[in-house]
């Protein structure tokens, strides 16, 4: 089997360790003898949908969208069809907020998204900076844990955007630890069909493997209609999950030291 | 000004780090500072007009520490009286209480100069107090990002500040960072661009850690004709013109050979001026910028070659940064690590013999960055040929271990013990006698694995550096 991820302005959304995520996808699909080739697309270049069986983007600064936002434009069509069908996505920080219908910046200038969520994004003054802890609300059907204990993804917040979400749009979960989306309605990230947007660094999918083999699952599924994932050694990512949500709580506890 | 409350706060301060020196707890290099500057925000200002003092400022994302040791030693042996924050303190809490140090019996002790290393993103401010003879830029990479939000704000907040100053100031820039060529316009007087010159085969694609492949002034993607480390280079940008061959000062690499058990590094350095030999013990391609950076500096101060050659010669790596500690005969090499661009130039530092065994510490305290999400673009990928037995250690260990398994080390080869001074005997233990084992940690990892061997009597403490 052979997993093709287009991986969206690989040389422009690349600043908060988000390579971290296809390193995941990659590690995990080798161990299930599943091929994984990666489609690096660059502006000007074309998004071939037979080649795409998953797509994703990482975060990067303002000057960086501003740079995509033209280019995934011409690209709205061909994404919309994609995972309109079912193709799953993974969209971090800048790439999530431009997969939103806009992103309005610091200084009042609104670059246009693509609107696959049902979301729009507003600077503010303050950066949500810290650990994050989700209560997911995706229900995993490779999740090797027991539907008794909270389901929880974890990971690194940074950004100054708030998003807000339609009423209607699912997001990736409930925020027990951190701001999430905009600091008030305690919700984070977003869900449509099988994309996935977040504003979480950690990188996200190594801390979190049941996300990881969820979204490998998804696409091999529609793909090969595959069954299940097998399952692999999985202790050191849970105790890494684990040990980070506890330094989530911990560090939530702790004083804020003032700086001079 | 308010001249009696600043005499207040340095008394206070000064008390203050004496009893934390008597009580052994710390060299006061950053406490008493605190304190002072609680009871009179606007010491430094107050300080700076009182001392008049030529200042200099040194900063950037990796270096400051070797290239404020450096420049200091060389002041120092041309006869001058020079302070610094040699710790490392570089927040404004660190200026002060290095200055505190040198306040005795109610007065300030006679000084000729100042170096500071000083904080990238507060280094606005300091400009502003101190009123800087010259400011010295190394680099500017990502570090610690949940520190400084983003890139291209520090940029836009430097360039405001140095706007702001005047033409008499000098400014040293590193030329083969595009992002700190672009700082101030080519015609500003008083600035001294330095960078590597050298021909020869380098690659031309840039590793990943490499921010900067789009011209830092027209953003269009440009042709970088050649690539050093990171992403230094010497672009050429066809849509704007924008290139950074203009250097004042450059080094060229001549020959590294191994004399007894050390490698000498002998560089070539060139101005419009002169010609300077330089042998050097420090390893690494980014020290050899340290040491120009430190050398162009020196060579505006008008510092005779000969004070310069020797200093370099005989200069020994800063805390942390490859300095070698003896343990039961194992020589254990640190190497501070705090941020991609960083850990990547270490591990191609390392010797390519076999494998030997590592202790690597990731902390996520406020000084070393809470988010470790950066390690994930260091290419441990190419860290673990070299690593024989690994421990790992920190408040964000796993983290770490998770990046170890999946940059391909075995399971067996790595085990995780988040109590430092037992991973460090363990550590020291798995080696053989007489063996070289690799210590890489974060900011506050090193200053924790520093306090256990100062307790052990293997070394001084920090601030006797």
């Amino acid at each position: 089997m052979v997993l093709k991820i287009a991986h969206l302005y690989p040389t422009l959304m690349n600043i908060y360790g988000d390579r971290g995520n296809l390193t995941t996808l990659i590690y995990r699909s080798k161990l299930r003898n599943i091929k994984v080739e990666i489609n690096s697309i660059s502006p000007g270049e074309v998004l071939n949908s037979n080649e795409t069986d998953l797509i994703f983007g990482g975060g990067g600064q303002d000057r960086q969208q501003f740079l995509i936002a033209a280019d995934l434009q011409k690209k709205k069509a061909v994404l919309q069809n994609l995972i309109g069908s079912g193709v799953p996505a993974l969209l971090i920080c800048g790439s999530y907020q431009l997969f939103g219908h806009y992103f309005k910046t610091a200084t009042g200038k609104e670059i246009p998204g693509i609107g696959i969520f049902n979301l729009y994004t507003v600077a503010s003054a303050k950066r949500k900076i810290g650990n994050v802890v989700v209560e997911s609300s995706v229900d995993f059907k490779e999740n090797p844990n027991s539907s008794a204990r909270p389901n929880f993804i974890v990971g690194f917040e940074n950004h100054s955007g708030n998003t807000f979400l339609d009423p209607q749009t699912q997001p990736l979960g409930k925020v027990v630890v951190g701001f999430g989306n905009n600091g008030s309605d305690q919700t984070e990230g977003a869900i449509y069909q099988n994309a996935f947007g977040s504003y979480l660094h950690g990188s996200l999918l190594p801390k979190n493997p049941h996300l990881a083999d969820h979204l490998i699952y998804l696409a091999l599924q529609k793909k090969y209609r595959l069954c299940s994932l097998p399952k692999i050694d999985d202790g050191l990512e849970w105790q890494a999950h684990q040990a980070a949500v506890n330094r989530a709580f911990r560090l939530k506890k702790r004083l804020g030291l003032f700086r001079f | 000004m308010r001249p009696l409350r600043a005499t207040g706060a340095l008394i206070i301060g000064k008390l203050l780090q004496l009893s934390l020196k008597r009580l052994g707890r710390g060299g006061g290099t950053a406490l008493p500072g605190l304190v002072a500057l609680w009871v009179e925000p606007e010491l430094l200002t107050y300080l700076s007009t009182k001392l008049a003092i030529p200042q200099i400022l040194v900063t950037g994302t990796n270096g400051k520490t070797t290239t404020v040791r450096l420049l200091h030693d060389i002041l120092v042996n041309s006869g001058l009286k020079v302070i610094s924050n040699r710790s490392g303190s570089n927040l404004k809490r660190g200026l002060i209480s290095a200055l505190i140090e040198n306040y005795s019996f109610f007065h300030l002790k006679p000084i000729d100069l100042a170096v500071w290393e000083i904080d990238e993103a507060i280094l606005p401010d300091i400009i502003n107090e101190t009123v800087p003879r010259g400011v010295v830029f190394n680099n500017l990479f990502r570090d610690q990002l949940d520190r400084y939000g983003e890139i291209d704000t520090l940029l836009s907040k430097w360039r405001e500040s140095l706007d702001q100053l005047s033409p008499d100031t000098f400014l040293v820039l590193n030329g083969d960072d595009p992002n700190i060529s672009e700082l101030v316009s080519i015609n500003r007087p008083n600035t001294i661009r330095f960078g590597q010159r050298q021909d020869g085969d380098l690659s031309s694609k840039l590793p990943h850690a490499a921010e900067s492949r789009h011209c830092p002034r027209c953003g269009k993607l440009t042709a970088i004709e050649k690539v050093y480390t990171a992403h230094y280079g010497k672009y050429n940008c066809p849509s704007c013109g924008f290139n950074n061959h203009s250097l004042n000062i450059s080094f060229t690499q001549v020959k590294a050979e191994k004399i007894k058990n050390n490698i000498i590094t002998q560089i070539e350095i060139k101005s419009r001026q002169s010609h300077i030999d330089i042998k050097t013990s420090l390893l690494g391609e980014y020290n050899l910028y340290n040491i120009t950076g430190a050398i162009a500096t020196a060579l505006l101060l008008k510092i005779p070659i000969g004070v310069i050659q020797k200093t370099i010669s005989s200069s020994r790596p800063a805390f942390g940064r490859g300095e070698v500690i003896e343990i039961d005969s194992r020589q254990l090499n640190f190497f501070l690590a705090k941020n991609p661009v960083g850990l990547n130039e270490i591990i191609k530092t390392l010797p390519k013999t076999k494998p030997k065994n590592f202790l690597l510490v990731l902390n996520d305290e406020v000084a070393d960055g809470r988010d470790v999400s950066w390690i994930w673009d260091a290419d441990f990928e190419k860290l673990v040929p070299k690593i024989n037995q690994a421990i790992v250690s920190g408040t964000r260990a796993e983290d770490l271990a998770l990046r170890l398994k999946y940059a391909g080390l075995k399971l067996d080869k790595f085990t995780i013990d988040k109590d430092l001074t037992l991973a460090l005997k363990k550590i020291v233990n798995l080696s053989q006698p007489k063996a070289n084992v690799f210590v890489l940690p974060t900011y506050t990892a090193m200053l924790g694995l520093r306090k256990i061997l100062a307790d052990w009597g293997k070394t001084h403490q920090v601030w006797q550096d």
